[in-house]
């Protein structure tokens, strides 16, 4: 018996045949032609509208329950947002100073030239406002860095306290001072450091009490009970987001998975399966193919992470040159003294300042009795110039603190994820790193690189970069490579170029994903059948078939 | 027997991929007819 397939080939057939064969030559030729169309063309919209109508409640029927896991992602969320601010308190790599965000700040002080007015008083207020946290509200007689510092943050801090949020006023001061002194930023920031410095004991303080604070509402007891108790709630985290089959279904109908690549035959699935699924499984045993994604899945994991690896690469490489030649020869070396000396260096350069200060500041109110205007002017500049090279002597103060931080773990058995906990840990050398690692000085890119590192650093999966240690070269393809092997799965170190890993991700993920529909109650051709509908529904409405 | 008929009856029979050309055969077969069309007025009588 003909079905309706069978039947509108051949009655289109004869159509076609009839309506090609018919005269046209005069008008009344051609108005029978017209004629005979519109008929043809009514029954077959009609069969049409049927059709798509079928279509669609066939399409419908075709859709899954949602899953009730992907109500508890959000809980886990959250907690895991909780703990990764208790993780960040308790860091015992960092100090007071990166836990309160002073680094962050100093950071985009430092690249205040990227930003605009607007922006620059958001860093200003910035730091103003991590002082009052711990109640102290800085006034313009704590900003006497140089005469123009103190110039600039009256008019600043006039604003602030006005609150109306109208800075057109210290816009104006600033153009004042700007020619004469271009440096004011970089002034306000060592000003800045300065106050930090002094008020040392306050800020670590109030750390220790937002750590005590923080550990009992998340019932941790230490550092590494929070550490045990994220990566447990990662584990969940990540069962939970565990891609569903209705994750697929809606990522096919998206466009964001080609489903032609799943079905049977597909060139794409062929050399998936040929690649990844050892010859001797029997890819029709779902017992089998279970153990063979159990395993694939943790292959998965292994390849994110060697591609993070190898994004931040540069950045390890850097780490390494720069430091292979310090590693001690033996526990008997002299502990590392650059920082105490720049330290001293700094201290004996602001008191100097500070005495010139003083003979500028002192003196009635508004009045310097100086022998002439000349002297005081020789004054101010003398104090820009100190101040020039307090900031050089800041930049030393930053490597040296840094290098402090690095020699007193530095070791030849040092690993890469020590490496990535350094840097997780101080955002400001993170940035100053990849800056140099990756040559450049755009605020975005160094922003995005230090995004993606932090989560690279935060992953709780990652454990091939654990035990690779940073100065003995080690080949990770061959690693993964053989370990697989063992696995029965045949994967090449060809196979693990960083050119041909997202190849090797997404056939890993095609896999994955057949495997999860083969197993659930749809199947992949009723996937391609919704994808099919969608399209036609939507060429329909585009049409103005309105259904 | 009735279009409708055919309709109901047979769509329930063809599998997913055969619903699919059904609809494409009629989509294409729709553009023929309206490329067949001639315009009217261009003709002589």
């Amino acid at each position: 018996m003909n079905n309706f397939l069978d039947f509108i080939k051949k009655d289109i057939e004869a159509k076609k045949t009839l309506v090609s064969t018919m005269p046209s030559r005069t008008k009344t030729n051609v108005k029978k032609l017209n004629q005979t169309i519109d008929n043809i063309e009514d029954k077959y919209i009609n069969y049409k509208t049927s059709l798509v109508n079928y279509l669609l409640a066939k399409s419908r029927s075709f859709a899954l329950k949602d899953d009730v896991s992907d109500v508890n992602t959000d809980k886990l969320n959250e907690k895991i947002i909780n703990l990764e601010h208790v993780k960040f308190l308790l860091n015992p790599t960092n100090t007071y100073f990166e836990k309160m965000g002073f680094d962050t700040l100093l950071y985009q002080i430092n690249n205040y030239t990227t930003f605009n007015f607007d922006s620059l008083n958001d860093i200003i207020n910035g730091f103003l406002d991590k002082f009052q946290l711990v109640g102290i509200s800085l006034t313009k007689d704590d900003f006497h860095y140089t005469c123009y510092v103190h110039e600039y943050m009256t008019a600043f801090l006039d604003v602030r306290n006005k609150k109306t949020k109208n800075y057109d006023k210290v816009g104006e001061v600033f153009e004042q001072i700007y020619w004469i002194n271009p440096e004011l930023i970089e002034h306000i920031e060592l000003n800045f450091r300065k106050l930090i410095k002094i008020n040392e004991k306050r800020f670590s303080n109030y750390i220790l009490e937002l750590q005590k604070d923080a550990m009992r509402d998340n019932n941790v007891e230490n550092y590494n009970d929070c550490i045990e108790k994220l990566k447990s709630l990662y584990i969940d985290l990540n069962l939970a987001k565990k891609e569903t089959v209705n994750d697929i279904i809606a990522l096919a109908r998206k466009g964001d998975i080609d489903i032609e690549q799943l079905r049977e035959g597909s060139k794409a699935r062929i050399n998936a399966y040929n690649t990844l699924v050892p010859t001797e499984v029997d890819t029709s045993n779902e017992k089998e193919m279970v153990k063979v994604c159990n395993v694939l899945e943790k292959l998965k994991i292994n390849i994110e992470e060697y591609n993070n690896y190898l994004e931040f690469l540069p950045l390890f490489n850097e780490f390494r040159d720069e430091y292979i030649n310090l590693v001690p020869k033996d526990d008997n070396e002299v502990p590392y003294k650059g920082l105490k000396e720049v330290v001293e260096k700094i201290n004996s350069k602001e008191n100097e300042l500070e005495r010139i200060n003083k003979k500028i500041f002192s003196g009635k109110p508004g009045f310097f009795e100086f022998k002439s205007d000349n002297d005081l002017k020789h004054l101010k500049a003398e104090s820009v110039l100190k101040a020039k090279e307090l900031y050089k002597l800041y930049k030393t103060y930053d490597e040296e603190y840094f290098k402090a931080k690095v020699m007193s773990t530095l070791s030849n058995t040092l690993t890469i994820m020590d490496v990535l906990n350094l840097y997780y840990s101080f955002d400001y050398f993170k940035k100053l790193a990849i800056a140099k690692a990756y040559d450049t000085n755009s605020f975005e890119e160094i922003s995005k690189y230090s995004e993606d590192f932090d989560l690279f650093a935060m992953n709780t999966t990652n454990i091939i970069v654990s035990g690779l240690p940073l100065f003995d070269e080690r080949n990770i393809a061959r690693i993964i490579a053989n370990k697989y092997n063992l696995n029965s799965i045949k994967l090449t170190e060809e196979a693990l170029d960083e050119d041909n890993l997202t190849n090797l991700l997404n056939q890993i993920l095609l896999i994955l994903r057949i495997n999860k529909i083969e197993n659930s109650k749809t199947t992949i051709e009723k996937i391609w059948f919704m994808c099919k509908v969608d399209k036609i529904v939507s060429n329909e409405r585009k049409n103005g078939n309105l259904l | 027997m009735k279009n409708e008929e055919i309709i109901d009856f047979d769509l329930s029979r063809l599998n997913l991929p055969d619903l699919i050309e059904a609809y494409e055969e009629i989509e294409d077969f729709l553009h023929f007819l309206n490329d067949q069309r001639i315009e009217e007025d261009d003709l002589d009588e």
